[in-house]
Formats: C-alpha cells, sequence, structure tokens
C-alpha cells in the first residue's frame, strides 16, 4: 500500500509547495496566508477565553463574600458603642 | 560647495527609502533565502536578530505593567510595538538608509532610543491608561511600597540582564570579514568588538555606582542603575572612550532613580519595575549624549557627521512615534473592558484566575489587614476594592483626613 504513492513523480512538486527551497512558490504564499490567518485568530480567541476565565473568577471571589465591606472601616468610622 | 544641513539628496539602499526597506518583515532582505546559502543564511539571521529586538522591547513594558494587565491586552499591546513601532523607528534611526540617519546624522549604535527609549514611551503611553495597582496610593495620594516575595531572585534576574546585554551589543553589529576591523555598526560605519565590549562593562560599573549613591545603596535600584548606565552610553558605545562611558553612565544611573521617584511619587504612575525611568529615560538620554559627545563623528555610509540637532531630530520622531499607538491602543482597550483584570483578581493575585495554581505554593497566603482608627484590625481586601471603585483607579484622587 504505501509503496503505491508516486513518491518520485511527485517529490518535486511536493518539495516545492511544502518547504522554502524554491522561493515564491504558491505553497509558500498559502502558507503564510493560513499562518497570519491563524495568528489572528489566536488573538482574538486569547482575548475571549482569557476574559471568560477572569469573569467567572471575579464571580466566584464575589460569591464568597470575601470582599464585603467591615463594619468598621475607614478614618470615618464610628464606634457604635460610644 | 558646502553642502547645506540636512544633507539629503543622498541615494537610499531601501526599497522605500526612509519608510520600512529592508527592515519590513516582507522584505526581500529578511525572510530565507535558500538560493544562496551564505545570503540566505545571513538575511535569516537578520531577520532574527530583529525578532529578537521587537520581543525585548515587549519585555521591557512587561515589567511595568505586571500584576493588573490582562495577558491578552499585554499581547496585544506587544504585538504593536514590536511589529509596528520598533520597525518603523528601526527603519528611520536604525538603518544605514533610514531618512534620520542619511539626512541628519541620527547616531544611536547599540540602540538607546530605538529599542530602549521607545519602549519606554511606548510604556509611559499605556500606564497612563492602566492605572496603578490597588493599594499602590494610599488615600492622601502617597507612593507604597510593593517589596518582591524574593529579592535575592529579582537581582538574578537583573544579572541574567546583564549576561544577555552582551550577547544584545554583539547582535547590533555586522561582520564584514574582508575588510579591517571587520565589524561595523548598523550604519555600516567601522566599530570593533573590544570597544563595545569595554563599553558595556564600563557602563555597567558606571550605572551601579551612580545607582548605588542615588538610592543610598538600595539592592534593586542599584542593580538597575547597572541597567541605566548602560543604557545612557549605548547610542554611543562604538565611539566612546571607556572613561568617558564610566562618567556618563554615572550620570545615568543617578538619573534614573531620580526620574523613577519623580514618576512614581509625583507623577503617581505606577512603574513597578522603573521601565520608563530605566530604559524610556535613559534611551532619550544617551542619544542626547551622543550629541554632544560624539558631535562631528561621521555616521553612516554617506558619512553625515553626529549633530545635536540630528539626535534632537530623532528624538522629537520617535517620542510621539512611540507614545501615540500605545496610549490611543491601551485606551481603545481600556474602553472595551479588556485592559484590565477584574479588581478581585487582581487583589487575589491573577495566578490563580490566568494559569489555575498558586505559584507559590511554599508561602502561606496572609490576608493584608488594616488598622482602623480605633485599633481594630479587619481584612484590607473590601477596603481597598471600595477605594478602588471610589476614585475609578485613579491615583491623582486626593481624601482629606
Amino acid at each position: 500500500m504505501w509503496n503505491s504513492f508516486p513518491y518520485d513523480e511527485w517529490s518535486e512538486t511536493v518539495t516545492d509547495f511544502w518547504t522554502f527551497g524554491p522561493a515564491n512558490s504558491t505553497g509558500t504564499y498559502i502558507m503564510t496566508v493560513l499562518g497570519c490567518i491563524l495568528m489572528v485568530a489566536s488573538l482574538i480567541g486569547w482575548v475571549w477565553m482569557e476574559k471568560q476565565k477572569l469573569e467567572r473568577q471575579a464571580a466566584a471571589l464575589r460569591a464568597t463574600g470575601a470582599f464585603d465591606q467591615p463594619a468598621a472601616p475607614g478614618p470615618q468610622a464610628t464606634s457604635s458603642g460610644d | 560647495m558646502e553642502e547645506g544641513w540636512p544633507k539629503s539628496g543622498h541615494d537610499s539602499p531601501d526599497a522605500f527609502p526612509g519608510f520600512c526597506g529592508l527592515t519590513a518583515p516582507w522584505s526581500s532582505g529578511m525572510g530565507p533565502n535558500m538560493e544562496s546559502n551564505l545570503t540566505g543564511h545571513l538575511s535569516l539571521v537578520f531577520f532574527l536578530a530583529f525578532l529578537l529586538f521587537s520581543w525585548t522591547t515587549a519585555s521591557i513594558m512587561s515589567g511595568a505593567l505586571i500584576e493588573r494587565v490582562r495577558l491578552s491586552a499585554f499581547l496585544l499591546l506587544g504585538v504593536v510595538l514590536g511589529s509596528v513601532v520598533w520597525i518603523m523607528d528601526a527603519a528611520w534611526g536604525w538603518s544605514s538608509g533610514g531618512w534620520l540617519t542619511t539626512r541628519y546624522g541620527f547616531h544611536d549604535s547599540i540602540a538607546s532610543l530605538v529599542v530602549h527609549g521607545v519602549a519606554g514611551a511606548f510604556t509611559l503611553g499605556v500606564l497612563l491608561n492602566l492605572g496603578p495597582r490597588i493599594g499602590k496610593y494610599d488615600v492622601l495620594g502617597r507612593a507604597r511600597s510593593f517589596r518582591p516575595h524574593n529579592t535575592h531572585l529579582t537581582l538574578m534576574g537583573l544579572m541574567l540582564i546583564f549576561t544577555g546585554f552582551y550577547g544584545f551589543y554583539a547582535a547590533c553589529l555586522f561582520i564584514q570579514s574582508t575588510v579591517f576591523p571587520g565589524w561595523l555598526n548598523i550604519y555600516l560605519s567601522p566599530t570593533t568588538l573590544g570597544a563595545i565590549a569595554m563599553v558595556i562593562t564600563i557602563g555597567f560599573a558606571g550605572g551601579f555606582t551612580g545607582g548605588w549613591f542615588a538610592s543610598k545603596g538600595d539592592p534593586f535600584w542599584t542593580l538597575s542603575g547597572g541597567l541605566a548606565g548602560v543604557i545612557s552610553v549605548s547610542a554611543g558605545a562604538d565611539v566612546y572612550h571607556p572613561s568617558l562611558a564610566y562618567l556618563l553612565s554615572f550620570s545615568g544611573g543617578l538619573l534614573a532613580v531620580w526620574v523613577g521617584g519623580y514618576i512614581e511619587k509625583s507623577l503617581r504612575v505606577d512603574d513597578a519595575v522603573g521601565a520608563v525611568a530605566v530604559h524610556g529615560f535613559c534611551g532619550f538620554y544617551g542619544v542626547f549624549l551622543v550629541g554632544i559627545f560624539a558631535g562631528g563623528y561621521p555616521t553612516g555610509i554617506n558619512n553625515i557627521p553626529v549633530s545635536f540637532g540630528g539626535q534632537l531630530m530623532g528624538m522629537l520622531a520617535f517620542l510621539p512615534l512611540a507614545f501615540l499607538p500605545g496610549y490611543i491602543l491601551s485606551w481603545i482597550l481600556k474602553k472595551l473592558n479588556l485592559l484590565r483584570v477584574p479588581a478581585e483578581v487582581e487583589l487575589e493575585g491573577l495566578d490563580l484566575a490566568e494559569f489555575g495554581q498558586d505559584f507559590y505554593p511554599e508561602f502561606e497566603r496572609v490576608p493584608e489587614v488594616i488598622l482602623t482608627p480605633d485599633g481594630e484590625e479587619v481584612d484590607s481586601a473590601g477596603i481597598l476594592l471600595e477605594a478602588y471603585a471610589a476614585t475609578n483607579g485613579k491615583p491623582t484622587t486626593r481624601v482629606e483626613a
């Protein structure tokens, strides 16, 4: 089965497409464009994914009550016992 | 007849004179070219050197923004700084064909301004929109000191930067093996490896000394002073006498500490590692010094003499080129609520939210407490959060006690 791959016949064409040996081949341009698209998509995906993570964590932290204002904070606070 | 100043009219070797030319990612000089083994490899190394410097600009910015910036926002800012701003400024003033070089003799051989100064100015623009870390300024607007959790590792990191600087300096040179002395600076003027190795070493020494005196022995600022010293003499590292480099880097170390304090305490801009002072200020300062101490030295293939006016022209060109993109992009991200992490996450520390794990499990997490006027100790988180919300993150809001 593997021997049926027409390597001798296609080798130069395949090499031209996938490697940067021959400059300015069609494959080079296609892969460059695909790489640019992947890069931009990754950036957008990163922004979106991080936004989800941060909002989820912030909501979880608020739910614990750890950031509730304490009863007697700051210089304006007065003691209820006075 | 004596040609007037600026000395224009020289042919530029760049494809697009004064714009991107050979430094553009799409330039024929940048990509791998296997048709010729030698030139192909040289071009690829040249591309990678510029890639290294683009990462350097982003890494300079990273320290200033830590502990409150979103990772994705930093990534986007880094892309613009490293892929647009840096490439543009290198094409203008760090290229044998750049318009600042060919017309004004702009001289910044080892990248004081084109890497450090530009990254610092961009960072300042971002910091103005990002705001300080929660708790950095108290209710009266006074700066609070955030101590590193491990000063040894902080200082070791700075020393690793020093080691890397030797590679950075060498990467700023070309090799022309057939002509004595064999080494050329980025403007294709002759220099030697010994000259820059000496200046960088002496620059560290002078910077340490200045930083030590100005900070009264603070370990972080002493080592940062060394960095500031080197950056202050990098622009003229190919031409300075080492003794001159010692004096100039001493002044750079001094000034970086003072400027850092001014930015933190008077401008109330929270630059977590002093990057704007060390890289930004000293980057501009280094180019300024070349105009004074290396005036008349020929720059580039057209042998345009260095002048104070030419150096000033570079400073005036690069300040808006760097500051405005940083300010505008961070302003847009801020409006989209994509610049800064939620306040709750910032107080908890970013590691858990961003990476899902505590990076310092050996340390017990002890909540910060605040002492109220009646002597009661209360958890600081709620107070800090409310104060942050009340001032909208602006450090300049003063509240009368």
